[in-house]
Formats: structure tokens, sequence, C-alpha cells
């Protein structure tokens, strides 16, 4: 039988599988030391020129459904998750609709993004960093795990994320529970200015007052503070860049095509799913910072997309990586091309979801039985109504600001933590407005002025309360994989098992309690429904909660202190293959109520070192 | 009141009725031929122009706005026939959304293969009129400006009454 002769690439330096923001970040990193990499992408390259970029942006007009994916355009042969294949989960009756199989009891609600910048595409940019109590949940509430590093650890690495991504925010504004001030910012600024509060925001907090509400036998205040973001701004003459020592000489990075376009946000109101003018932050900015990277003619960084990782072959005498196998696909439905990539360093960086699978696959990495285990969210419990005066929504970010109140406090140890968010766009994210509740007017045959003044009257006051409510690890929430059910270049799909615990709920009981005493103070009519024939809902107590997926997929190859609790150590080197990392939101062992993007943009400039370290030990191959 | 005898114009000024926008918004729009060749091909020029007379029958017995919206909803939002074709049309200029006619209403009145719901184009959404009618701008197009989210638009909307 003649042996099947695999193409294998040249040797680089680092071998990254995945084209999203951690990805870049690690290949950023390392080209900036002269190192080589290439970057396996299994999705396809969305263009950020003007024609692509002015491309998708019409896709997304053009999409009936506005959901997050839909400016970008999916592949058969690299699928991904969508929030449209939502559908109940029924006992014993797996939702195999989509690219997941949901296995349940639970939906898990999210979706992300297959393709070249990866799910930074349709992100929403609120870049929040944890605080150091989400860093210590075991030993401060017996409840999740301790992290093997603390925020002190971090906070270095957070201010490379901020300044790489670009973050607008006010650290004098921005209360945090249980922080003292001082020892967490050290004197920082962000690199631009806050975000201009919104006026839905700006009304709800005068109308709230001074409001304080009981939980657990305590009372807090509720404080509505502006929410860091990565979104261009007015540069903060105070801000010092890390990387230069230069104080004052920030410059916010444009569009792609044209510099002097996106260095402010403009107001679109559609960060999430795409900015018309480039002025959030996508992974695209990082790739190109490191494409742009050469050694003589030659960009030290190499980018091939529609290349799907399948297989890491490690060797049998020292459990090192020798090459990553991958499918190389021109067209949907055409043949793939089976390659091998070589390097002397192999970093996954593939999702928190694609990494586990990936890692299953090849089945390596999980002497701790952790690996695809502890997947989290954010459950986020909407709560919505109409207040008794204009506020002017679907106008801005999508966020300006939020109630950072409970993300933080003794509760902690019966019940989630939570951040409150208020959404900046009305009832876009609880009802599907404005199409839903137009329709639902329409229907009911309101035409003419009277019509006209219902949308004027309604719809200037929605208001939408978002409970972004706080998972710690559960081995029960999961994915795995089953050769029964694969995609189409034969590549298991994800199992996905998801509870939502007790932990959880209870702070969903105590949303709504907290929902109806804000509500009440600010003038806000309750229209709130929830529903068992919502995909994503859980009972607790004889109630129905609904929620939906934060698309803040966590958890799954966890760091911790030793090989037998976690898949790598904390710098996120695989604990069993000493040339292997995986990076990305997956090796949070927890992530209280922060937005992951940011902790995982600084986790990957923390693993950077250590490779760059790793790379200069052994200067040699045999590393 | 008058109604004209071009039927693209009476489908302007029968929509104009029908949304509350004046004949002049909507042809800023730069949508209305596109919308009118729309509706023939949803719903076939014979029920179209049938539609467009009901609409012309309602002018015709009315001296001002109000007797029109009282004329048009009798004669054409209460008609089992046109009531769901003057929905759509509403829909069309306020969301630039076609929604296929109603099962129900097919079986009557018969279907046409092009009958599927849809955003009608990139540009349709972009003019959609129901965003400045609560005084914003539609989702990723028209942006207002870097921090004019924190104030209340400077075009003036009237929300006070609750109708």
């Amino acid at each position: 039988m003649m042996k099947e002769l695999i193409p294998t690439t040249e040797e680089y330096d680092a071998v990254i599988v995945g084209a999203g923001a951690s990805g870049a970040i690690v290949a950023l990193e390392l080209a900036r030391k002269g190192k080589r990499v290439l970057v396996l992408e299994a999705g396809r390259s969305i263009r950020d020129d003007e024609d692509g970029w002015r491309s998708v942006v019409d896709t997304f007009h053009g999409a009936l459904a506005k959901v997050p994916n839909s400016p970008y355009p999916p592949t058969a042969m690299a699928p991904q998750p969508d929030v449209l294949q939502l559908a109940p989960i029924k006992k014993g009756v797996p939702n195999s609709l989509g690219y997941f199989v949901q296995k349940g009891p639970q939906n898990f609600g999210s979706d992300y993004t297959r393709s070249k910048g990866g799910t930074t595409m349709h992100w929403l940019a609120c870049a929040l960093r944890m605080l150091p109590n989400d860093f210590r949940m075991r030993s401060m509430y017996g409840v999740g795990v301790d992290w093997p590093i603390g925020y002190d650890e971090l906070r270095k690495d957070y201010e490379s994320a901020e300044r790489e991504i670009g973050v607008s925010g006010d650290v004098g504004e921005y209360w945090l529970p249980g922080v003292d001030p001082k020892t967490y910012w050290e004197g920082y600024t962000y690199p631009m200015k806050k975000m201009p509060d919104s006026y839905v925001a700006k009304r709800l907090a005068a109308r709230i007052g001074d409001l304080k509400v009981d939980v657990g036998g305590k009372d807090y205040k509720i404080r509505v503070t502006p929410t860091p973001q990565g979104r261009n701004g007015m540069p903060n003459p105070d801000y010092v860049d890390p990387l230069s020592g230069k104080k004052g000489d920030y410059s916010p990075t444009g569009t792609q095509s044209d510099p002097l376009r996106g260095e402010r946000c403009q107001g679109n109101s559609s960060c999430a799913p795409i900015c018309p003018v480039q002025a959030k932050y996508s992974a695209h900015r990082t790739l190109n910072r490191a494409q742009a990277l050469k050694k003589g003619p030659v960009s030290l960084v190499t980018i091939e997309c529609q290349s799907v990782a399948t297989f890491i072959q490690t060797s049998k005498d020292n459990g090192r990586v020798q090459y990553i196998e991958y499918m190389a696909y021109a067209q949907d439905g055409a043949p793939a091309r089976k390659k091998r990539a070589k390097g002397r360093v192999y970093i996954i960086a593939a999702h928190a979801v694609e990494t586990a699978k990936l890692m299953l696959l090849s089945d390596i990495g999980n002497h701790s039985d952790q690996l695809g285990r502890n997947l989290m969210d954010h459950p986020t419990m909407l709560t919505w109504g109409l207040m008794d005066e204009p506020v002017w929504p679907f106008r801005g970010p999508g966020q300006t600001n939020a109630i950072p109140t409970f993300r933080d406090g003794p509760f902690r140890s019966e019940m989630a933590a939570f951040v409150l968010p208020i959404d900046n766009w009305g009832w876009i994210w609880s009802a599907f407005a404005p199409d839903v509740p137009f329709a639902q007017l329409v229907g009911q045959g309101m035409f003419g002025s009277a019509l006209r003044q219902k949308v004027a009257h309604d719809f200037s006051r929605q208001v939408t309360l978002q409970f972004e409510i706080e998972q710690v690890g559960e081995a029960y929430n999961r994915v795995t994989i089953d050769r029964n059910f694969l995609d189409p270049l034969g590549v298991p799909r994800p199992i996905i098992h998801y509870e939502l615990s007790d932990y959880v709920r209870r702070t969903m009981e105590a949303g709504v309690r907290i929902s109806e005493r804000i509500f009440k103070k600010a003038g806000i009519t309750n229209k709130t429904q929830y529903s068992v024939s919502d995909p994503c809902h859980a009972e607790y107590n004889g109630k129905v909660y609904s929620y939906k997926g934060c698309g803040h997929y966590v958890g799954t190859h966890r760091m911790g202190s030793n090989r037998n609790n976690s898949v790598t150590d904390s710098h996120l080197r695989c604990w069993d293959h000493k040339n292997l990392y995986l990076v990305g939101c997956g090796a949070m062992p927890t992530f209280g109520t922060s937005n992951p993007s940011l902790t995982m943009a600084a986790l990957a400039f923390r693993a950077s070192r250590a490779i760059i370290k790793d790379l200069d030990k052994h200067t040699s191959k045999a590393l | 009141m008058d109604y004209p005898s071009d039927p693209a114009e009476q489908f302007l000024a029968a929509s104009a009725a029908l949304t509350a926008f004046e004949v002049v918004e909507l042809q800023g729009t730069g949508m209305s031929e596109s919308y009118w060749n729309l509706l023939l091909g949803r719903v076939g020029s014979a029920i179209a122009g049938e539609f467009l007379s009901a609409c012309g029958s309602a002018f015709a017995k009315s001296r001002n706005a109000k007797e029109l919206e009282a004329a048009l909803g009798k004669r054409v939002m209460n008609d089992p026939k046109y009531g769901p074709i003057a929905q759509r049309i509403i829909t069309l200029w306020y969301m630039g959304t076609w929604s296929a006619m109603p099962s129900a209403w097919s079986d009557t009145y018969g279907s046409c293969m092009n009958d599927v719901s849809q955003v009608v184009s990139p540009k349709a959404y972009r003019e959609g009129l129901v965003w400045p009618a609560f005084g914003t701008h539609p989702q990723a197009a028209k942006p207002m400006g870097y921090g004019s989210w924190s104030y209340p638009p400077l075009v003036k909307v009237n929300t006070d009454a609750e109708p």
C-alpha cells in the first residue's frame, strides 16, 4: 500500500491555532521578538479593507434576524453556533439542529464566530478587569476554585491588554465593590477618556437616587458607573504608554483602510455585531500589527485561513507535540487537503469550546480529567419596562454604564454575584425591538397617526436591565465529543452539557426582586415576561426565569496549581505537554462578573512571555 | 380628498396616509419605486390595483386627514383582503422588510412564488422610518456623532400623547 504523502510546512518558531484575539496577541508578541509564527484559522478571512468591510456591513443591513453572527459569512467546513439554532431541549432528545449538540438539561445560549478575528468581530467590547476577590473564590466564599495567581500578578498584563485593545474609561468614576482604588489601579489611567454616559443611564441614575436594596441582610446602595470599553474615544493626556514610556502620545487605531476614520466612535449604535468604522477593537487590528513586522522583506507572521486543525500529534517518548494536522479547504463541499504544521512550540487559541474539542480529539492533556469541564457563561436574565419619560434608546454604544453594586459581597457564599448593565438599545435583546414590538402594533391593526404616535411614545421609553450572573465551574457543565455527530469535514461537533446550579438560580430570584425595587423608584412600568417556551429558562421555587447566553465561554481548560486539578499551569503551559500552550478564556478557573475578553487578552500577554522564554532558552530544535 | 390617477402615485398617497409620514418624506427615502414594484410582484398587479382602488374610495369619501384615517380603517384595514396588504406596506416603509402574506390570505386570494419574508435590501433597512419615528437612526448607518447619545436627540419628536 502506498504511504499517504502529507505536505508539511517548514518549521516555524510557533504554530498558533486560531486567529482571534488570543492568537493575535501571542503572534504579535512573538513577532516583536523576531520569532516566526504560523497562524492557522479554521474560518474565512473577513476582509477589513474598504470594499470587504462595506460588504459585511451590507450583509448586516440586509439580514432579517440581526443576530451576532449575521454580518459574517458562515462556512459549512468550519461551522459555528448561532443563537438562531436554539430550541427547547426535550428530556433525552438533544437539540442537534445547529452546530452544537445540546444535551441540556439547559441550553447554552451563546454563539461565537469562526473566522479571522474570531468573536471580537461581534463582541460588544466591554473591557472589565476582574476584582481581586474573583481570583480567590474558594478561600473567600467557599465556592469554585482559587486561581494560582492573584490580581496583583495580572495587573501589568491588564495594562498591556488595555493598550492593545484601546480601552476608554475613567478610573476616578469607576467605583467597584470591595476594591481599594489605590492598590487596584496604582495611579493608572486608561488610554482614552471614558465614553460619554448614555442619556438613558443618566436619567436612570438620577431617578434611582439613593436607593438601597437589601441582599442577605445587608443594605446595598445602587450605583451607576461608566463601563470601560474597547472603543475609540478621546485620548487621555495623562496616559503613559507602557511600550514607549511616553506620556500623552496615545493615538487610537482607526479604520484599516483610512486611519483618519474611526479614530472616534461616531455613534453607529451597532457595536455588537459590527462597527461600520472599526472604532471598536477587533483582533484584525492586532493581526495587522503583527503582519507588519518583518525580517527583511518577509513578514514574520503567516496567517492561513480555511485551515481547520484536526489533530495534535505528540511524542510517545516525551509527550512533546510533533506537529499539528489540519485540513485546508478551498470551497465548501470540495474535498479538503490534509496538511501538517511544524513548530518548536504550539499554541492552541481556538476558543474555549474549540480548544477543548481539539484536545479531546487528540486524546491528550487530560491527566486531571478537567479538560472540557467547568464550562461557564454569564447567564443573563433581562428585565424590561417602559419608563414614564422618554429616555431615547438605540443611540450610542450598546453599553456605556452599569450598576456594579453586586459584583462582590458576603452574599457570594450563598448566591452568585452579578453585574447589571443598562442596555442603551431599549428592548433589542429582551424583546427583539424594534422589529417584534412594531410587528405586534401593526398586527393589532394600528396604522396612520395612532401607530406613529404609539411608536414615538413607547419605543422612546424602552428600558432593559441585564443581570449578567456569575457562574463557577461545575464538573458536569462540559464539552465532550461523540463520533456519531460529525461536521461536513468529518470532525466531531461539540456536545454541550449544561445546567444552571442553585447558586445561579438564587440570584435570578433575588434579581427579580432587585429589579422591581429599581423599576418602582425610577418610574418604570414592568413589562418583563418569562416563559417555559423560551429555549433558555430555569425554574426556582416554583417560578420560571428566562436567560440569554452572554457569549462568555470560560473554563474548559482551566489553569491551576498542579497537574491533578488543572489542564495548564499559570503560564497556560499544558502540564502534560511542555511545548503546548492553551491560550484563551478556557484557561480561566473563575471569572466573576467581568466580561472575559480583557482578562483573556491579559493572559495572552502573560503566556507570551513564558513562550518567548522557552524559545530563547532552547535555541536548538530540541525544545 | 384628492387621489392621483397614476398607480405609482396612488401607492405613494395611500402609503403616506397609512404610515402618517408625508409623501415627500416617503419620496426622500428613495424607496418608493422599488416598493411599488415589489408589491406588484408579491400580490400580483390585479390585486394591487384593487387595493389602490379601495384606498381611492376612502380618499373620495374624506374631506380631511382625520376622516381619511377613519375611512381607511373601515374600507382597507378592516377588510380581509386589503387589510393584510396595508399592514405589509406599512411594515415596508417603517422597517424596510416585507413579511410573507398570511397563509389564510393566500388560501383565499392566491399566492406568488416570490412572496417570502425578507429585508428588501440593505438600503431599504437603512431607510426604515421606524428609527426617526422615535428620535434615532438605523443601527450601523446614519450615525448621530460622538457623544450625541448623552443628550436627547436634536430633532424633536413628539412623544407626549399616549394614543
